[in-house]
């Protein structure tokens, strides 16, 4: 039988409901009711058997009002990974009834949105939820238990008439009625004048409709001066702040009009817009549009200092544009101005004005003083030989000027070297800036400051000039220098080094020197490798003069060797016993320096072996050593807390795989006596043992250390180490040597095999399984004991719960059991049948075997639910409450009746191949119409269709639409099934897959021997030019084009021939169609007609007549016309020879023709007359 | 002087006795059918006049030739025309003859050649002698003349046999093998008119249907039956089937295993395209679960659900005589060398004359007939070879694979447009190139199968001419010259006298003139 | 039967000629070459008449159905050449009144031999039996006395001595001959005559046009009647 699937859960719910009223459904995607199940009434555990595959959607309904969550849950159930298939609980959490409620404004019957409402709980005042009111005012809380509460209202900027109401919520949703009132809402603006806030301006509000007294939150009674409107009421007024904006705090809802108002000291401003009218429904009111209040001639002065005499004709410029010029005095007037902050800027050549920001308001008429801020000061500079380094020089120079007012301002010389700065009043210090690039290449200018100071007149005289040095030494050696090169190289700049050769003087002093060197650090170097010198290199400074003291003393011969490891070397001279030392040498080549020429003995000290111990040098003939490590030293450590004698160490070498581990030991710790006779017995002596070990290894070479010993324990097991090249290689790990552990337990009471398993905490690898005796009791070790361990005992059938305390100690129960027995109605077991267990929260569903039999065995203690369940089947009794009490085997009988029988069936295709995956769908026609039934056919064609009610007539067919897109119909169409009251058999449908293949045949009716000069065309509609397939009439007139895909598309097709239109006369017929069928025939007409020949007409009109009577005329009275005619033809012969002979030509066999014909015609009756004669 | 075609009758040697007239030329007068003396005449009459008693007083008095004109519209013949034009079929082809006899179809030129005719007639009825004489002389008579090659004997003409196959799903060999057989020539009175369009163009028509209906089913691996089908279009047919004798002959012998070997059953078709139902004829009644008996079965079943619960169907059964001459049936042919076959007709005996009658012609047929039974067939053959139960209300063709009207009518039009008499259709003709084309087209290995009657005894021989031009002069006997000749001599010799005395007319016309010409003188 | 008919016909249209030809006594004068100069000026004439039609006319194709009448008459106006023919012969035959009877006998029978030979020969001879070969015969003699007639027109024209009265009488009957031919095709569409009785018409109309013309030539010259005999 299939599997069956059985998808559970829990309803629960805090509070007490009645957890039968709820039913949990089961819909498939379509939308179809499968199954329904109501609650177990105890905890609320529902289950819901699933026979096919698929998607489907569980969903609770409760009675109207309560609120699940969630309220449906969406199921794939595909048998692996969908909830059910892995035994999921799908649960559903109560959470309570709903509240509903309406907040309103004054005087109307519905409210503003955005209302925060606050439910509390009346007692204790904890709030239990919050929401806002939608937009007419209405709000809802969701989710309420039961309870007595009281709803607070509140917004941040309206006001309450009344905001707290008491609700109470019992078995439905609970009404809070709409008695929350709002007082009114806000209205508020701003003015402006000229963009600046003007406070002090009045707004009255008026109108038509409220009556002022329900207004309360803005002043009332008369303002002098204000201005009147009939038919309203003034309702209040308010003044604007300093910040230009005012509010009416709360205005009820209706149809209003503002009207500002605003009075100057003596001189009244007009507002505009000059009133405004609005209406408040349930909202506040903004007024985005600011009111504006609607504008006289001002004059000030320039001065070069604050009371000096005024600058003449200067620039005036208000806000970028120049509207003034100063008069002689340093005057100027500006008119037209309105009330606003403008920037005033003044402009002359040789003194500048900083910009002033002004505010012109019509009490202050008079500008404040604008007063000279600098001055311009300028100067030159000549550079005349530049640095090779700076091969190019930018042109311009950066000149400094220094001051304790104005701080440092740089500007930058023009091409010839002149530069101006803008100074204010005061004294300055100004200086040539030049790059540090510039003075390492040793660029130096004088004088390198001048010192000037600026009053209230321009200064223009300030002028700067170019400084080269030589620098010489000599070298000092112990025995002879002979020749020597030193090396100049300038730090900083990236000239070139410059080499000299040392020179003997008069008195055997070597000496050297450089020239023309430009100012900046320098480093002098001697090139000499052999000797040892106190300082090969020298640095120096040329500043502005020479430098001539530069010595180099020599300190003793260079000894360089090549070293593979770190050692100390200890040298020793054969002739001078007393020269002796020792040198720490690193890896690589080290150089080192020998006092005393002659021959040395030298012997590295180290923890490698190197080629040979000792090594001869001789300064004479200086060349480099080389010394390479064979082998390294390996120590490694025991340590144990009892001595022990046994204990042995293998080391195993990854060079020589293959080998037997060396082994060493027996070890003797350090403590260990060396073993003579001492009758009396030894104390035991105490305390850690130390166990060395050595081993030579090779470089690269894997060591793998491990210890055993009968009595101990290692930690770790084993130890890797790898020899590295170069430092001495350290110890080995330290091991450790401990006493095993045992562990033993004991189940109470006795229980033989309970399979107990013992496996270190977190690892999950060596479990170690031991089983308990009769007595129950069992005993595990030798176990590491820095390790913990967690033991646990099971046994079928009983409940091990373990004592705490005591480790490994476990108590048993014995489980309850239930075994029910289903059978049908002739008594036979009834197998496939699902029972679902549940209590607690414990539940388990079990398909019953074979036999009709199932157990539910290792039940604890407590109150159970079974529900049978079946496709098909109904179950008496349909569920059962038993009792299981600790130890005992409840058994239950349970008797199914057949209730709907399923159809089984075979779809194939016509041969016999089976369709797969083909739904087959089943309809009840006339009293059993609401049910339908579908299933899909397996891998081999067979299907089988459940919950068939009997003495039902169903309609079987394949399923229509998205199902089955790929079948195109099935033989037979449907069938009628009659369920009587056992299962259908072998419904057998042949399915005919969807043929998307359209045949194009045609024939040509008409002429036989036309037929190889037609073609066929067969388009696609969409582009009538590019033929698809062109296809030549043979010999036959049936013609095959190849197929085409049915995809609903037209199509043309379209007779062409190459018959010349001119010749014959014939039509074209052509065919559109769909390609929506399987088979497409065309028969076409084609019967050319031949076109009769007619003649060419000769197109001569009746002007020939007269030309002849003319030319008869000529003939007639030729004796005139032919000489005249016969001179002019001589005169034409030259110009046109070639042409008149042809004309005559022809003429002339005109003539002959004619006389031919004569002779002819005389021949002939001659003939005649002789025929007469005889 | 109007000319015509007219077409010959059959004229051909089957199995040794010869049939038809030999001569075949005609120059000689024409006579109306009811003038008495047909010596050396050439009669003409209309359809309906020529009776048996007329045309065996011909053949006494041996006439020169008959031209019988057939009405323009074959379809309104009254009955009796119909029985007459049966008898005639019957009567002509008994045995050789020597009076040649020409089919015309009725047009303005013969009505008027038979008014012509008829007003010759009574000069030989004529009362006195004299007046005989005079009507004789001056009645212009009609000159029959019939020019063209003479008719000679086709020897080793060769007979097509159209063969194609569609393989079963599995190995050939051991797949059980249906033959469907259907001839394509048609035979009647006149080669030229024999269009035979229910005697075997429907026959013709079902197998390209069928072939292109499974060859759509055997394409897709799903729908692929474990039956070989094997197509063949024979020739020859109405001459006691030579196609299919001479196929099976060389299928049988052939060397390499041809299908014919292990055959399971053959179904032959023969004018399926009338009737209100099929009738099977065997010639032993198939034993019971015998492929034939299941075939049986399935298209009794399938005419009724297709062709309506009253249509006709029964199982005829006829054994082999072999004593007769003609095989009635195609089938025979199969039986003779005890392969299973039977023939599907809707006539119910074969001793129907409609099978080779002038008559069958395009309209005589009904296309929804035909498109029903070749659904029948196929239904019944896809439920044998698929071997489905046929309980009620299965119908595999339709939809996509319903059978074609319009491809069924346009072969039928483009069967029926050319007179398939076998003498007409050597190797070269464009139909059986545009058969063999549609076969090529839904199976494989389309071969053709050549059939010449063997140089010793042939077993058929055919004879060319089957067309030819008439002329009808209209002529004055010879004694009309004589007397026109005597006519002139008198009007000559007057006109001689005249001319002789011409001075006499001189004379008198000066007399006038004088007379007057006095005048004249006087008034000019 | 078919040479014996052909031989018919021949007689009647030929013998009437040769009968014509001797009765008359042109044999005496040895005219015969005079006449087959007519013949050959005939045939000149004819010659000229279809290079002018060829040339000047369009050929306009007009169904055959309707009868263009100004076609028809343009042509026949070419037909007036004949007259001009017929004159230039007679100018040249010289020999008083013999000359129209000499070039209106070589006239007629070239026509004859041209229009008329051919087809009796081809269909004459074929199998089939024709009255409209009889007809021709008829129609060549009547054609005999028209050209007959239409010479002693022309020859009565070209008198001088002529009566003044007599010319437009002898215009107007020129004219009429020549115009025959379009008078004929009139007659075939407007009246639809059949075969024989257009045969009768032509045969009366060319009957009395003969008659005026003998009158009209008696009326003229009875001293060279005499000569005549």
């Amino acid at each position: 039988a299939q599997d069956i699937i059985g998808c559970g859960g829990f309803v629960k719910s805090e509070v007490e409901i009645v957890f039968s009223l709820i039913e949990v459904k089961l819909y498939t995607r379509q939308g179809s009711l499968k199954y329904q199940t109501d609650c177990a009434p105890n905890n609320g555990y529902y289950m819901i058997p699933v026979y096919d595959k698929g998607d489907y959607t569980i969903r609770v309904e409760p009675p109207p009002g309560w609120t699940f969550e969630p309220q449906s849950v969406e199921l794939h159930i595909d048998g692996q990974n969908d909830l059910c298939s892995k035994g999921e609980d799908i649960n559903f959490q109560f959470t309570g009834f709903g509240v509903i409620g309406k907040v309103i404004s004054q005087g109307q019957s519905s409210g503003p949105a955005g209302v925060t409402l606050t439910l509390k709980k009346l007692v204790g005042e904890e709030t239990v939820k919050s929401t806002t009111s939608v937009d007419d005012g209405a709000f809802t809380f969701e989710r309420v238990l039961p309870g007595e509460y009281f709803i607070e209202a509140s917004h941040s900027v309206w006001k309450f008439e009344k905001s707290m109401v008491q609700v109470k919520v019992g078995r439905e949703t609970g009404d809070a009625g709409s008695d929350l009132k709002l007082m009114g809402y806000d209205v508020q603006g701003s003015v402006l004048s000229e963009g600046e806030p003007v406070a002090g301006v009045y707004f009255l509000l008026f109108s038509s409709t409220v009556n002022p007294k329900i207004v309360k939150s803005c002043e009332q009674g008369d303002v002098a001066g204000m201005p009147h409107r009939e038919g309203e009421f003034m309702i209040c007024f308010v003044k604007s702040q300093k910040d230009g904006s005012f509010i009416f705090p709360a205005i009820p809802t209706g149809s209003y009009t503002l009207v500002p108002f605003y009075r100057g000291d003596n001189i009244f401003f007009d507002v505009q817009p000059q009133q405004l009218s609005f209406s408040v429904e349930q909202d506040s009111v903004l007024f985005k549009e600011p009111f504006v209040v609607a504008g006289f001639t001002v004059n000030g002065r320039v001065l070069t200092s604050p009371n000096g005499q005024g600058v003449a004709s200067a620039r005036v410029l208000v806000n970028g544009h120049e509207q003034a010029v100063t008069s002689a005095d340093g005057t100027y007037r500006l008119d037209s101005m309105r009330p606003e902050t403008y920037t005033i800027e003044v402009q002359s050549e040789l003194i500048f004005f900083d910009p002033v920001e002004v505010k012109i308001s019509p009490s202050a008429p008079q500008l404040p003083d604008v007063t000279a801020s600098r001055f311009s000061v300028c100067g030159h500079v000549i550079i005349d030989r530049l640095p090779e380094g700076m091969g190019h020089s930018t042109q311009s120079r950066k000149v400094q000027v220094e001051s304790a007012k104005t701080g440092i301002i740089t500007t930058g010389t023009d091409g010839e070297g002149n530069f101006c700065f803008r100074l204010p009043a005061g004294t300055y210090a100004i200086k040539v800036m030049l790059s540090s690039a510039e003075e390492k290449a040793g660029l130096r200018v004088a004088p390198d400051v001048i010192d000037f100071t600026v009053k209230d007149q321009p200064l223009d005289h300030i002028k700067f000039s170019q400084f080269r040095a030589t620098v010489s030494g000599s070298v000092e050696c112990t025995e002879g220098c002979g020749s020597l090169h030193l090396s100049i190289t300038s730090l900083g700049r990236s000239e070139e080094r410059r080499v000299v050769m040392t020179s003997e003087d008069e008195n055997g002093k070597t000496k050297f020197s450089f020239d023309n060197i430009m100012p900046g650090k320098y480093k002098v170097n001697l090139m000499n490798e052999e000797w040892c010198w106190e300082e090969k290199a020298k640095d120096i400074e040329v500043v502005d003069q020479n430098l001539n003291a530069i010595l180099f003393r020599q300190s003793g011969y260079i000894l360089s060797c090549h070293l593979s490891h770190d050692i100390t070397l200890n040298f020793a001279q054969e002739s001078k016993p007393g020269n002796v030392g020792s040198f720490n040498l690193t890896k690589g080549v080290n150089k080192f320096c020998l006092k005393e020429p002659g021959v040395y003995k030298l012997t590295p000290v180290s923890c490698h072996q190197f080629e040979q111990e000792t090594y001869a040098y001789d300064t004479v003939h200086p060349s480099q050593l080389s010394m390479n490590a064979v082998r390294h030293r390996v120590e490694g450590r025991i340590v144990t807390q009892e001595s022990a004698s046994s204990i042995m160490v293998s080391v195993k070498s990854s060079l020589s795989p293959d080998l037997p581990p060396s082994v060493i030991g027996p070890l003797k710790s350090d403590k260990d006596v060396p073993a003579i006779k001492d009758p009396k017995p030894k104390t035991p002596v105490s305390g850690p043992f130390t166990y060395k070990y050595l081993y030579w290894a090779k470089i690269g070479e894997k060591l793998e250390v491990s210890a055993s010993s009968k009595e101990l324990l290692f930690y770790p097991e084993t130890v890797e180490m790898t020899i590295m090249g170069d430092a001495c290689p350290g110890d080995v790990d330290e091991i450790i040597g401990k006493r095993g552990v045992f562990i033993d337990g004991l189940v109470t009471p006795a229980l033989a095999d309970v399979a107990v398993t013992i496996a270190a905490k977190g690892s999950e690898d060596n479990k170690i399984e031991v089983t308990s005796d009769a007595k129950g009791s069992y005993r595990v070790g030798p176990l590491h004991s820095h390790t913990e361990y967690d033991v646990s005992a099971v046994k079928e059938g009983y409940v091990l719960t373990a004592i705490e305390g005591k480790q490994g100690q476990f108590r048993a129960f014995k489980l309850g059991q239930i075994s029910v027995t289903v059978t049908d109605q002739a008594g036979q077991p009834l197998p496939g049948v699902l029972l679902s267990l549940s209590g607690g929260n414990y539940r388990s569903n079990q398909v019953t075997s074979d036999q009709g039999a199932m157990t539910f065995s290792s039940l604890s203690p407590g109150q159970y639910f079974l529900r049978p369940m079946m496709k098909e089947y109904s179950f008496e009794p349909t569920s059962q409450m038993t009792e299981v009490l600790e130890g005992t085997t409840g058994s239950i009988a349970i008797s199914g009746v057949r209730v709907a029988f399923s159809c089984y069936g075979s779809v194939t295709s016509l041969n016999g191949e089976p369709e797969a995956g083909v739904y087959v769908e089943v309809v009840g026609l006339h009293k059993c119409s609401s049910s339908q039934e579908e299933s899909k056919t397996e891998p081999d064609g067979s299907f089988r269709i459940r919950g068939l009610q009997p003495n039902c007539a169903y309609n079987i067919r394949l399923k229509a639409g998205e199902a089955n897109q790929h079948i195109e119909r099935s033989v037979p169409k449907s069938r009628i099934l009659h369920v009587k009251n056992e299962d259908m058999t072998d419904v057998h449908m042949i399915a005919f897959r969807r043929m998307n293949q359209l045949d194009l045949s045609g024939n040509i009716i008409g002429s036989e021997q036309h037929l190889n000069t037609l073609k066929v065309h067969l388009y696609r509609e969409s582009n009538p030019d590019a033929p698809i397939h062109t296809v030549s009439l043979g010999s036959t007139n049936f013609f095959y084009l190849p197929s085409l895909t049915v995809d609903n598309q037209n199509y043309v097709v379209r007779l062409d021939s190459t018959l010349q239109r001119s010749a014959y006369e014939y039509n074209l017929s052509e065919f559109t169609f769909t390609a929506n069928t399987t088979y497409q025939h065309f028969t076409f007409e084609f019967s050319p007609q031949r076109k009769p020949i007619e003649q060419e007409l000769s197109q001569s009109s009746f002007l020939v007549l007269p030309i002849t009577l003319l030319v008869i005329f000529i003939s007639y009275n030729y004796q005139k016309i032919l000489p005249m005619f016969s001179q002019s033809a001589a005169s034409l012969q030259s110009l046109m020879s070639p042409s008149k002979p042809s004309t005559v030509h022809q003429s002339s066999n005109q003539d002959q023709y004619d006389a031919d014909f004569i002779a002819e015609l005389t021949s002939v009756s001659k003939k005649k007359g002789k025929v007469r004669k005889a | 002087a109007s000319d015509f075609t007219v077409f010959r009758t059959q004229h051909y040697d089957l199995q040794g006795t010869a049939y038809g007239c030999h001569s075949g030329l005609v120059n000689v007068e024409a006579r109306p059918i009811e003038s008495n003396s047909y010596t050396r005449r050439c009669v003409i009459a209309r359809l309906k006049d020529v009776t048996m008693v007329k045309y065996r007083e011909m053949l006494i008095q041996n006439a020169a030739a008959l031209l019988v004109a057939l009405p323009e519209d074959l379809q309104d013949l009254t009955d009796r025309e119909r029985e007459h034009l049966a008898e005639l079929e019957l009567e002509m082809l008994a045995e050789e003859n020597q009076l040649p006899v020409y089919f015309t179809t009725d047009s303005h030129q013969i009505t008027h050649i038979l008014n012509d005719v008829a007003s010759s007639i009574n000069a030989d009825s004529a009362a006195s002698a004299a007046e005989a004489m005079l009507s004789s002389a001056s009645a212009n008579g009609l000159q029959m003349l019939v020019t063209g090659a003479a008719s000679k004997a086709l020897n080793d003409f060769q007979v097509v046999n159209i063969q194609g196959k569609l393989s079963g799903f599995g190995i050939e060999e051991q797949l059980p093998t249906i033959a469907l057989v259907a001839h394509y020539d048609a035979y009647s009175l006149v080669p030229s008119l024999s269009y035979g369009a229910d005697s075997d163009a429907s026959g013709v028509v079902t197998l390209l249907e069928l072939s292109r209906l499974f060859s759509k089913l055997y394409t897709n691996s799903r729908t692929h039956a474990k039956f070989n089908l094997l197509f063949l279009l024979s020739g020859g047919g109405k001459f006691n089937y030579q196609g299919t004798r001479r196929w099976i002959e060389d299928q049988l012998e052939s060397s390499e295993a041809s299908l014919l070997s292990d055959v399971h059953q053959v179904i032959c078709f023969d004018s399926i395209a009338k009737g209100d139902g099929l009738h099977l004829h065997v010639s032993k009644p198939p034993k019971e679960g015998s492929a034939g008996h299941s075939i049986a079965n399935h298209l009794e079943q399938s005419v009724r659900s297709v062709r309506g619960s009253d249509a006709a169907f029964s199982v005829v059964h006829k054994k082999i005589n072999l004593a007769e001459e003609l095989l009635s049936w195609e089938h025979e042919r199969f039986s003779l060398r005890r392969l299973p076959a039977l023939s599907l007709s809707h006539f119910d005996s074969h001793k129907d004359q409609k099978r080779q009658t002038l008559l069958d012609t395009r309209e005589t047929v009904s296309d929804e007939t035909l498109v029903q039974n070749i659904q029948v067939v196929a239904e019944a053959l896809a439920k044998h070879i698929f071997n489905l139960t046929s309980e009620e209300g299965v119908e595999l063709f339709s939809d996509g694979l319903r059978v074609e009207p319009s491809l069924v009518s346009a072969w039928l039009s483009h069967l029926t447009s050319v007179p398939r008499a076998q003498q007409l259709l050597p190797p070269s003709s464009p139909l059986l190139h545009s058969l063999e084309h549609a076969f090529s087209r839904h199976l494989k290995e389309v071969k053709r199968h050549m059939v010449v009657a063997d140089k010793r005894d042939p077993e058929f021989l055919f004879y060319s001419g089957q067309e030819y031009t008439m002329s009808a002069y209209s002529v004055k006997p010879a004694i009309f010259d004589l007397f026109l000749a005597v006519g002139i001599a008198a009007y000559l010799a007057v006109l001689y006298v005249a001319v002789q005395n011409f001075h006499l007319v001189y004379a008198a016309l000066r007399m006038i003139s004088g007379s007057n010409g006095n005048k004249a003188k006087k008034i000019y | 039967m078919t040479f014996f008919h052909f031989g018919n016909c021949v007689a009647l249209s030929f013998v009437p000629y040769v009968i014509v030809y001797k009765c008359s006594g042109l044999a005496e004068y040895s005219a015969f070459w005079k006449c087959v100069n007519a013949g050959a000026a005939y045939l000149f004439t004819q010659l000229c008449k279809l290079l002018i039609l060829a040339t000047f006319f369009p050929a306009s194709d007009i169904p055959d159905g309707q009868f263009d009448v100004v076609g028809e008459f343009l042509k026949s106006t070419v037909d007036l050449a004949d007259l001009v023919g017929l004159h230039l012969v007679m100018a040249k035959s010289g020999k008083g009144n013999l000359k129209f009877l000499i070039s209106g006998m070589g006239w007629a029978t070239s026509e004859l031999i041209m229009t008329k030979f051919l087809p009796l020969w081809v269909g004459a001879r074929g199998l089939e039996f024709d009255w409209k070969y009889m007809q021709m015969g008829l129609d060549s003699n009547v054609s005999l006395i028209h050209h007959l007639t239409t010479a002693v027109l022309v020859w009565l024209y070209s008198r001088t001595d002529l009566r003044r009265s007599a010319l437009p009488v002898v215009i107007m009957l020129l004219a009429l001959v020549s115009y025959k031919p379009l008078i004929v095709e009139i007659l075939i569409h407007a009246v639809g005559l059949g075969s024989w009785t257009l045969l009768l018409a032509k045969a009366l109309f060319t009957g009395c046009v003969g008659l005026i013309a003998l009158q009209l030539f008696l009326g003229i010259s009875p001293k060279e009647v005499n000569s005549y005999y």
